[in-house]
């Protein structure tokens, strides 16, 4: 200071220039600019850092409110899955046995009546007179009467009747799903055995068989049975041509 | 006295306009005030050395800021970023030197 003002610069010592003053204003002015940009930079960056810890902040707590919520609704639907879901699913299953039991898909079991028929023991396998034999007609008969006395299902030495099944004769012996049966001939069906006797023997095709019984000697007997097993359609129930129609 | 009320002038301007300065121009502007502090330092030591000329001092201090400035935005543009270090670090050097100096004239040592 002594020697700067004293030596050289005596004429400018103290009494600054206006240029030297403007300068040093303006050095002035840029330092707070950037003092004060740097510190509101910071301020910002401090700022934008609570909010994002914020923001993480809330979406932890929303993501944990729907982590809850999940659980709640998981237990929710096992507990409809268990009420409504699998009574619905019973339901339909009940459905499929009953309709599996009534087109033949299934073998059932039940109570119902054995009717049995035979040719006569004077027909011989020379002998074609159809009289001392079962004929198809018979078979038919019977199984129409059967049907009419509330028979739910009903099998023929073992084959089962469905929708497709046909009865008729080949010769000396009778068809009855395309399977070549022999006397003698037992027809089963499950149903109310008391009813089905009673309707059965009241039926046209007893009185018939009785009689014939008598006269060409065909064997005939209708008795109850407890535990019958009607086994299932064991050919294929293949429909290439019906088509089920929607549920209107 | 002079220098002082232009000192308290500038501050208080900053501090009352407080421009928000572009993001664009934010890089240069530091530049810029390191190198007139590296004038005002040379302005310093050449008053102490008895060297000392208004009109140098002045335009020192334009040219240097102007310079810095135009050095780290050409750095930018071409693709040299650290140019802002080169600045930093020149006049740094320059800075402690002038003071270096100073330290001498005042103390001798």
């Amino acid at each position: 200071m002594k020697r700067s003002t004293g030596a050289s610069a005596p004429h400018r010592g103290m009494g600054t220039s206006p240029g030297v003053a403007v300068v040093i204003g303006a050095l002035a002015f840029l330092i707070t600019l950037v003092w004060q940009g740097q510190a509101s930079l910071s301020a910002s960056r401090e700022e934008r850092r609570k909010q994002l810890a914020s923001i993480v902040e809330r979406r932890q707590e929303r993501t944990q409110r729907y982590e809850e919520d999940l659980a709640e609704l998981r237990a929710r639907l096992d507990e409809l899955a268990a009420a409504s879901g699998a009574a619905r699913l019973q339901k339909l299953r009940a459905e499929t046995e009953l309709i599996a039991a009534f087109s033949g898909a299934t073998t059932v079991t039940g109570p119902g009546l054995v009717v049995e028929l035979a040719d006569s023991p004077d027909a011989g396998r020379d002998t074609l007179d159809p009289s001392e034999r079962v004929q198809d007609v018979d078979l038919q008969a019977v199984v129409n009467a059967l049907w009419a006395a509330g028979a739910e299902a009903i099998a023929v030495s073992g084959q089962r009747l469905v929708a497709t099944s046909a009865i008729r004769n080949a010769g000396a012996a009778v068809l009855v799903n395309y399977k070549v049966l022999s006397s003698p001939y037992r027809v089963e069906a499950v149903g109310d055995p008391a009813v089905l006797q009673e309707r059965f023997s009241a039926s046209e095709v007893a009185a018939h068989f009785r009689r014939w019984v008598e006269i060409y000697g065909l064997g005939f007997s209708v008795a109850g049975d407890d535990a019958l097993a009607i086994p299932a359609f064991s050919g294929s129930l293949r429909f290439e041509y019906a088509r089920p129609i929607e549920d209107p | 006295m002079l220098v002082i009320l232009s000192l308290a002038v500038g501050i208080t301007l900053g501090v009352l306009i407080n421009p928000t300065v572009p993001a664009s121009l934010s890089p240069y502007l530091p530049m810029a005030v390191m190198a007139a502090l590296d004038s005002v330092f040379g302005g310093l030591r050449a008053r102490f050395e008895g060297t000392f000329e208004d009109r140098v001092f002045v335009v020192s201090f334009v040219s240097n800021a102007l310079l810095a400035a135009l050095m780290v935005w050409a750095g930018n543009r071409l693709g040299v970023q650290e140019m802002s270090i080169a600045v930093v670090v020149a006049f740094g050097v320059r800075i402690f030197n002038n003071l270096g100096a100073i330290r001498r004239i005042l103390f001798h040592a």
